[in-house]
């Protein structure tokens, strides 16, 4: 199906709400100066695109919201507002966030004293509290309750690509017409952990930046939140609704190359223009203009000019190019939301915005650049970049509608089968981990608590490529090359292959451990090699890099259904044909925030208040994996397949409740299909709840496996699941079934035996 | 502190703060370049670093632009502004 943008949600340095925006924008206003939302005397670079409108959301005070939830909520209201979507649409709207930092700004403090060994002085209550708006996914559920898309939701992050990411899964799940209805919103607030790093990294501007400038110093922080409303074109043509654009094409892709820097060739970003031109039917020659990257750093912008020139061609110096950075600053999880709204108001109102802070343009970034104001120019299609820390590119092409084929050329979703796993957990590889989860019975679940165990895989990589890899990330790569390996996929086929992993908080202590010595020592002395690994997309992104792996990849978030809310995203990418396949999974390593908020339970269980659990609660930590492939391609290249996709089923909460019994038995009925018996089910550790939702939705199951395995409980252990039944399957069960659950979605996935 | 001991020491620092765990601090050569394929391997992100611990550490500063790069150009032109600047 077509997929056309019939809503539009803004807050930013240059205005809230659409109307305000689109002035600004086009007069060139930049929103840029001294940050005022906390202390930057010892900053470098103290200016940034600071939202200076005030914020409120009525109706969210019954959980705590941090700054980057709010402007989210705000953007999402206007967009659903902005699209008049009769209410019954609404109701199965999918959601797709993307942002990077979450409810970072309100928490520095409180990781620098949990740093600190201030443990016991916080009361665990006030960490529960602080752990519903800190994760990154605390933001969809937000929107969900206070914007009112209630359909599946998913949270995405790849550094500074989140947002279009988020456009991407939103636009995807339109075209293919599992949505709807789409909400997609880019998100991100200020705070202290980006300002500090990006100063650290030495690429803050001191003075109001100047992308593509002869003497561009670098880029300025920017906060805000974009959000647009995505439906079938014949949908919003039949109720009448006001069409903005229509997103033609996308593509994902990973350079391979840097935790930070640019492939300075300029490849890595030319190949996703190409990807999504080719995607949108569409050829160089059409494209009459291109909101780019254009961050202000020597580094980006000489290489987006590179590829630019080389995806363009002769036809360069006739395509007007615009960085809104200079405007609305370097808004991170929200840029590629936010740059693809300027994109779609360019479109629409036949007008290409300015760079501002543009003066001189540096002939190593020879374009033709918008210089000083707007300018009156036809835009029938148009292009929109993010580029990401890790080389996390997306590329999106938008214009009028039925400029070119669009998604209509694209063809239905290919099957999907599973041809590798691979695991690091206190266990060891796959092939143990697995080992103990099928063996497990209520007996032998009853394991020594491993409150303290930590996994160690250095001896699985080699020291010198691993040596930017923190503990989160060398479990991920370790489970993924295991993967790649047992999938026997060769080195070229690396290449074409993506990697799409789930985390809670990713590496939530380092976070402490950055922000403390931000504090205690000042910003100058902030660790330039630890702050790209803070972003939650960092395991992934270091991942492709080790693995050579140049597919679409970006981290996706969905607190104890992250494992599984990774499998749909990157079987979504698969099926869609993007990638011949992807590695997918969830990693997670232990950190203080959970571990105080589980302090009290683990006492508590140790001196005889045992409740309901039959087994002591045991913290683990690690990555599991799967190899996701296109039917087609498993056969071309004669992979050994473990397993067959057969259903999978998602079920939101209902606005402002958790998952329930009844949620997660829809999810297991919309897997299975008519299925009445399944072999095996694996599922999270609650067995009551799943024998209860097994019975709702009336499927006898032969063996139930639910409970913590030896290998510990952790909220990417979902994956651990998927795994297990992947292997179950291939050592000769007919079918399995796996049931994931968090707060705000039920996730289940039907596996079946190949033959 | 002897130039010699500011030598070890900045080895240690670079093999700790750079995650160099394949290299043991006696196996770095200071006269050997540290960026590049032809010496330690190190890059940008890694110069980063190293001057934030020499500015922690020995309290003091790397020069930015060029002159920041020649003093980066081996652990014997580190050493050498670290001395300089240490008088």
């Amino acid at each position: 199906m077509r997929v056309v943008v019939t809503g539009i949600g803004v807050v930013s340095a240059i205005g809230t709400g659409r109307a305000a925006f689109e002035q600004a924008l086009f007069a060139g206003v930049r929103g840029i100066r001294r940050v005022s939302l906390f202390d930057v005397d010892d900053q470098r670079g103290q200016l940034a695109a600071e939202v200076v409108d005030p914020l409120v959301v009525d109706g969210g005070d019954e959980h705590p919201l941090s700054r980057t939830d709010v402007m989210g909520v705000v953007a999402a209201r206007e967009a659903v507002g902005d699209a008049a979507l009769p209410e019954e649409t609404l109701a199965h709207c999918a959601l797709a966030v993307g942002g990077t930092v979450g409810g970072m700004l309100e928490n520095e403090e409180y990781l620098a004293r949990l740093h600190a060994a201030e443990r016991g002085s916080i009361p665990p209550d006030e960490i529960r509290s602080w752990l519903l708006r800190h994760p990154l996914s605390s933001t969809a559920n937000a929107i969900a309750r206070l914007g009112g898309a209630l359909g599946p939701r998913t949270t995405v992050c790849s550094a500074c690509s989140s947002g279009a990411n988020a456009i991407v899964i939103a636009a995807r799940a339109v075209a293919e017409g599992r949505a709807g209805s789409a909400l997609a919103v880019g998100t991100d607030a200020l705070c202290r952990l980006t300002l500090s790093g990006f100063n650290a990294l030495g690429v803050v501007d001191v003075e109001p930046c100047r992308p593509f400038d002869v003497g561009r110093r670098g880029l300025n922080l920017g906060e805000g939140a974009g959000a647009l409303v995505l439906e079938p074109l014949e949908a919003a043509q039949k109720r009448g609704a006001r069409i903005y654009a229509e997103v033609l094409g996308w593509s994902i892709g990973s350079e391979a190359h840097h935790i930070t820097n640019p492939l300075e060739t300029g490849e890595g970003a030319a190949s996703v223009l190409r990807g999504a031109l080719a995607h949108a039917g569409a050829e160089a020659s059409h494209v009459a203009y291109v909101n780019a990257h254009g961050t202000g750093t020597p580094l980006n912008d000489a290489m987006e000019a590179r590829a630019l020139r080389d995806v363009l061609g002769t036809r360069v110096t006739q395509v007007p190019v615009s960085s809104s950075k200079g405007q609305i600053g370097h808004t991170l999880g929200a840029a590629g939301a936010l740059e693809a709204i300027a994109t779609i108001l360019a479109i629409a109102t036949s007008r290409v915005p300015p760079t501002a802070g543009l003066e001189t343009p540096d002939p190593a970034c020879a374009l033709d650049h918008v210089i000083g104001s707007a300018r009156s120019v036809e835009v029938p299609l148009a292009i929109s970049s993010s580029f990401g820390f890790g080389g996390a590119n997306t590329a999106l092409v938008l214009g009028r509608v039925g400029v070119a084929s669009g998604r209509a050329s694209i063809p239905a979703r290919r099957a999907v089968v599973v041809t590798g796993v691979g695991a690091a957990t206190l266990a060891g590889d796959a092939g143990s981990t697995v080992a103990q989860m099928l063996a497990s019975s209520p007996d032998t679940q009853v394991a020594a608590i491993a409150h303290d165990a930590r996994v160690e895989v250095k001896a699985r990589l080699d020291p010198a490529r691993a040596r930017r890899l923190d503990r989160l990330s060398r479990m991920g790569a370790a489970a993924v090359v295991e993967a790649f390996d047992a999938a026997g996929v060769s080195a070229d086929e690396r290449a074409s292959s993506g990697v799409v992993l789930g985390t809670h908080l990713a590496t939530l202590d380092d976070s402490a451990a950055f922000m403390h010595r931000v504090f205690t020592k000042g910003a100058r002395l902030a660790s330039p090699a630890d702050f790209p690994n803070l972003v939650l997309s960092s395991p992934t992104g270091h991942a492709t890099i080790y693995a050579a792996a140049r597919g679409p990849s970006f981290t996706v978030s969905g607190m104890t259904s992250s494992g599984e809310a990774a499998w749909l995203a990157g079987m979504d990418v698969v099926a869609s044909g993007e990638c011949a396949r992807a590695v997918v999974g969830g990693v997670g390593c232990r950190n203080l925030v959970v571990d105080a908020a589980l302090d009290p339970m683990v006492a508590g269980w140790l001196a005889g208040d045992r409740g309901a659990r039959a087994e002591p609660p045991v913290r683990g930590e690690g990555a599991a994996v799967l190899v996701l492939e296109a039917s087609s391609e498993a056969k071309r290249r004669n992979a050994n397949i473990l397993a067959s996709v057969a259903g999978t089923g998602v079920v939101a909460a209902r606005p402002g409740r958790v998952v329930s019994v009844d949620d997660v038995a829809r999810a297991l009925r919309a897997a299975v299909g008519d299925a009445t018996e399944v072999p095996l089910v694996v599922a999270p550790s609650l067995m009551a709840f799943t024998t209860d939702a097994l019975d709702a939705a009336k499927i006898r199951a032969h063996r139930v496996i639910a409970g913590e395995p030896t290998c510990g409980w952790y909220e990417e252990l979902g994956a651990v699941h998927l795994v297990a039944a992947v292997r179950a399957v291939a050592g000769g069960l007919d079918g399995a079934l796996v049931v994931g659950a968090s707060p705000g979605m039920a996730i289940a996935v039907w596996l079946r035996s190949s033959v | 502190m002897d130039r010699s001991e500011i030598v070890e020491r900045l080895k240690s620092v670079l093999v700790e703060e750079l995650n160099l765990e394949h290299l043991t601090p006696g196996a770095i050569d200071p006269s050997r370049p540290l960026f590049g394929p032809e010496g330690l391997g190190l890059d940008s992100l890694d110069a980063l670093q190293i001057a934030v611990a020499v500015e922690e550490r020995f309290g003091v500063q790397l020069p930015e632009g060029e002159r920041g790069r020649e003093v980066l150009a081996s652990l014997d032109a580190l050493v050498d502004h670290i001395v300089a600047s240490l008088v």
